[in-house]
């Protein structure tokens, strides 16, 4: 198995031994399921609405483990060991990306088809949001560990955030997803 | 050949300088203790060795794999002993078998199904060294390596550090406490 692999499966391990991995999928599936409590029976609103309330949610979601990515790593040496191997921060960083994705992208994946049938969403729907989570989300995990990359003389001041960096990206990614509304397809039925 | 070579160092830091000029070289077999009042700068320099910290001047030359026991132990707390300290090895390199040795060699066999975050301070130090003994790295850098062990244990330590400069190792330590072993001493 390849160094890469390695860290990846520990990091991996580590997310669901803490019970912190399940944190995104308990909250999106919260989300998904008092939404429609709070806007309402209202069928029509909710299909409307529902994919980007869903997005939001994956994205949000996917940032409540980010604490944990770097910055206890930092504190237990763990950092300073693979450095002392020769790792790179770049390719550390990159499997910490990496199993960050894994532990929350195929959970989110799956739970989003539940969640669309409780916010009444069609196929079409369905599919631009998983291709949203898929594609979409790496990037936004991406983001958040951009910043453990960043830091490479003294590792004990590893910032962890800066969201905000992204959101370009983030918002091209809610466009795709709110092209797929209702909204747009009955107004170009219309014309 | 394994070598450790520190060629005109200086460290600074937090506005203060530490040390400088400071000229060391190691070779296979031989080990040298760093000794001093705290905060002289002797993690820092095994820091600035283990190519952690930059020095503000001079360079440091490595021949062989480096292994550090720092102050943290850098071993996952949720794992067993053994499986905390396998995936360091098989990072190394190495096998089960490296790191049944050196559980025995720091007699820490017995403690290799318990957790990690069960261990007391100086079964927690010694996993570190038992870290260090499994990497197979030729140049071992030591950090109060002493720190918290018991009598027994500090004999196990003298014994690894005595095999592994006998194996042609290097060993550059720092300690405020005798390390039970005949090597230079270069006061901070």
């Amino acid at each position: 198995m390849s160094p890469f692999a390695r860290l990846v499966r520990r990091d991996l391990a580590r997310d669901f031994a803490h019970g912190g991995a399940w944190l995104p999928l308990v909250f999106y599936l919260l989300v998904a399921t008092l939404f429609p409590f709070a806007i309402g029976p209202d069928a029509v609103l909710l299909a409307k609405v529902g994919s980007g309330a869903l997005w939001t949610a994956a994205l949000l979601a996917a940032l409540l483990p980010v604490e944990r990515l770097v910055r206890p790593d930092i504190a237990s040496g763990v950092l300073d060991q693979l450095a002392v191997r020769g790792h790179s921060d770049e390719g550390i960083a990159a499997a910490k990306l990496m199993a960050h994705w894994l532990s929350f992208g195929p959970l989110l994946m799956i739970a989003t088809v539940p969640a669309a049938a409780l916010l009444n969403l069609d196929g079409v729907v369905l599919e631009r949001l998983e291709i949203g989570l898929l594609l979409g989300d790496y990037p936004c995990g991406a983001d958040q560990g951009m910043p453990a990359g960043a830091e490479r003389v003294e590792r004990h001041a590893f910032p962890v955030g800066g969201g905000e960096w992204q959101l370009p990206t983030y918002l091209r990614w809610a466009r795709f997803i709110q092209s797929s509304a209702p909204r747009h397809r009955r107004g170009s039925a219309a014309v | 050949m394994t070598r450790l070579s520190l060629e005109g160092i200086a460290c600074f830091r937090g506005g203060r300088l530490l040390f400088e000029d400071l000229n060391l070289v190691l070779k296979s077999g031989e080990g040298i203790i760093i000794t001093g009042a705290n905060g002289v700068g002797k993690s820092s320099l095994l820091r600035i060795a283990a190519g952690l910290l930059a020095p503000a001047a001079g360079r440091v030359v490595r021949d062989g794999a480096v292994a550090l026991a720092a102050e943290a132990a850098a071993l996952d707390e949720d794992r067993t002993l053994f499986a905390a300290l396998a995936f360091w090895a098989r990072l190394d390199g190495g096998n089960d078998e490296a790191v049944a040795m050196a559980l025995a060699a720091m007699g820490l066999a017995q403690l290799a199904p318990v957790p990690v975050r069960l261990l007391s301070t100086g079964q927690r130090r010694r996993a570190t060294l038992a870290r260090v003994i499994a990497s197979g790295a030729g140049i071992w850098l030591l950090d109060e390596p002493a720190n918290g062990l018991d009598a027994a244990s500090l004999n196990e330590l003298a014994a690894a550090m005595a095999g592994h400069l006998a194996a042609g190792g290097v060993i550059l330590a720092a300690s405020h406490q005798p390390l039970g072993l005949e090597m230079r001493e270069l006061g901070l």
